[in-house]
């Protein structure tokens, strides 16, 4: 949805126009829940967590007002906050590593067998990031936001979310095994056809990640 | 609903591809929502914007002359009704109320303000709240409450005219629009000898709904042509 279209839903929908915000909510309801799912866990937990940050923004729309502050991430920090509140409510922070407990709906145990083996990995390599980290990578990959964006939502300057996107991205791979020009140390086992062996020795150093994410 | 991940190439360097597998791999098992969930939060967040618009209404409408408000009674009622089922169970009440309920007038309401804005899955909506509106009928013939079925067909009525505009030119959906509305006429045919007498006036007008838009429908899809009646030419002169 391009800029123009967003911001004339956003007004149709301060004024009260159920279809924009319905716009609004087909164009963002699948980044906040992806954001929300990272941070709780539970996919009840996240469904529920997703539906009362619309029902935030809807009161909160009337007082939006641009100012500089793009709407994706006006509407992320209702998010997070709304994250934010729960985990201190129930206090019982869903980590990384228990989203990696939830079953797949994959039928082939094989199949499920192979990715869970890799799923888990990365869970692990999430959960090993700091929380700064971990917020980058979920507001820019899995919820899909600018940097930009990601700035606003985080209350930072731009170029500290790349940096912290930067050391991320180094952890990771370092997690991962990947090694620094960005191939596989072990073979993946995409579409749960296990590789076997390893094909590169020297797994991910530990030195920052040779892609040039920010240059 | 769902939609794609960023690209690590949007992240400002180059595409490391791998780790974008992994990560995308990763959200697809772990953070997908399930099932219909995102629908489910969709219709729920769109009923709670429907409820606060008429709870604004009906403060509004506090603030008027009391002649106006009179007027504007069957709104007050509807937003009553709302604000009762807030308090005794929120928008699920009014989901969930039947065609003898005094919240049925309320849902009908909040699933037409409710309907998605993408034309294919609004048609989608309106098929299905049709093919619910005719087994309600169904179900309230059965009871003998000649007040739900009025109502059902009542509503039943709404939402055919409410299909009907908002066919559009989409030659398929149209034609699913028509063969739908050929099966409830047909249903609707088969109940009307079980109807009370007191309700019998409701199915033919719903009968002949359905038949009317079934036309309006069909003239959209093959448009009569124009029937060609010969100008008459310049008047030549006849020469005996």
């Amino acid at each position: 949805m391009d800029d123009e279209t967003l911001d004339r839903l956003v007004a149709e929908a301060k004024g009260g126009s159920s279809e924009a915000f319905g716009r609004i909510f087909d164009a963002y309801a699948g980044q906040i829940y992806r954001f929300v799912a990272s941070r709780v866990g539970r996919p009840s937990d996240a469904e529920d967590l997703t539906q009362q940050i619309f029902v935030k923004a809807l009161e909160a729309l009337p007082r939006y007002e641009a100012r500089g502050i793009p709407f994706g991430g006006w509407l992320f920090r209702l998010a997070r906050n709304a994250v934010i509140d729960q985990v201190r409510t129930r206090r019982d922070h869903a980590t990384l590593i228990e989203a990696a407990t939830r079953e797949s709906d994959e039928p082939d145990p094989e199949l499920v067998a192979g990715r869970h083996e890799e799923i888990d990995a990365m869970a692990r390599a999430l959960a090993d990031l700091t929380e700064d980290q971990r917020e980058v990578i979920e507001l820019r990959f899995f919820a899909g936001l600018s940097a930009r964006e990601a700035a606003a939502v985080m209350g930072r300057q731009e170029g500290t979310i790349r940096g912290l996107q930067f050391r991320a991205i180094a952890s990771l791979r370092r997690s991962l095994g990947l090694d620094e020009s960005g191939r596989r140390v072990e073979r993946p086992m995409r579409h749960g056809v296990e590789g076997g062996e390893a094909v590169l020795s020297e797994a991910g150093s530990g030195s920052a990640p040779a892609m040039g994410w920010l240059e | 609903m769902s939609g794609p991940y960023v690209r690590s190439g949007d992240w400002g360097g180059p595409v490391d591809e791998e780790l974008e597998f992994r990560l995308e791999r990763y959200a697809a098992a772990r953070l997908a929502p399930r099932g219909a969930a995102m629908q489910s939060i969709r219709a729920a967040v769109l009923t709670e914007l429907a409820v606060r618009r008429v709870a604004e209404a009906e403060r509004r409408a506090t603030r008027l002359p009391w002649r106006r408000r009179a007027l504007g009674l069957s709104r007050r009622l509807l937003a009553v009704g709302l604000a009762g089922a807030l308090t005794l169970g929120g928008a699920a009440a009014v989901m969930g109320a039947a065609p003898d309920s005094p919240l049925y007038a309320a849902r009908i309401w909040v699933e037409s303000v409710t309907l998605p804005a993408d034309p294919a899955a609004r048609a989608a909506a309106h098929e299905a709240q049709l093919m619910q509106r005719v087994n309600e009928v169904e179900s309230a013939i059965s009871s003998g409450n000649v007040g739900a079925i009025d109502a059902a067909l009542s509503a039943y009525d709404q939402e055919v005219e409410a299909a009907v505009g908002d066919s559009g030119a989409d030659q398929t959906r149209i034609a699913h629009l028509v063969d739908e509305l050929g099966r409830h006429v047909a249903v609707l045919e088969g109940l009307a000898n079980q109807v009370p007498a007191s309700a019998s006036s409701a199915m033919e007008r719903a009968i002949e709904t359905s038949q009317g838009a079934v036309a309006n429908l069909q003239d959209k899809t093959h448009p009569a042509k124009p029937t060609h009646t010969p100008k008459p030419g310049p008047s030549h002169p006849t020469h005996p």
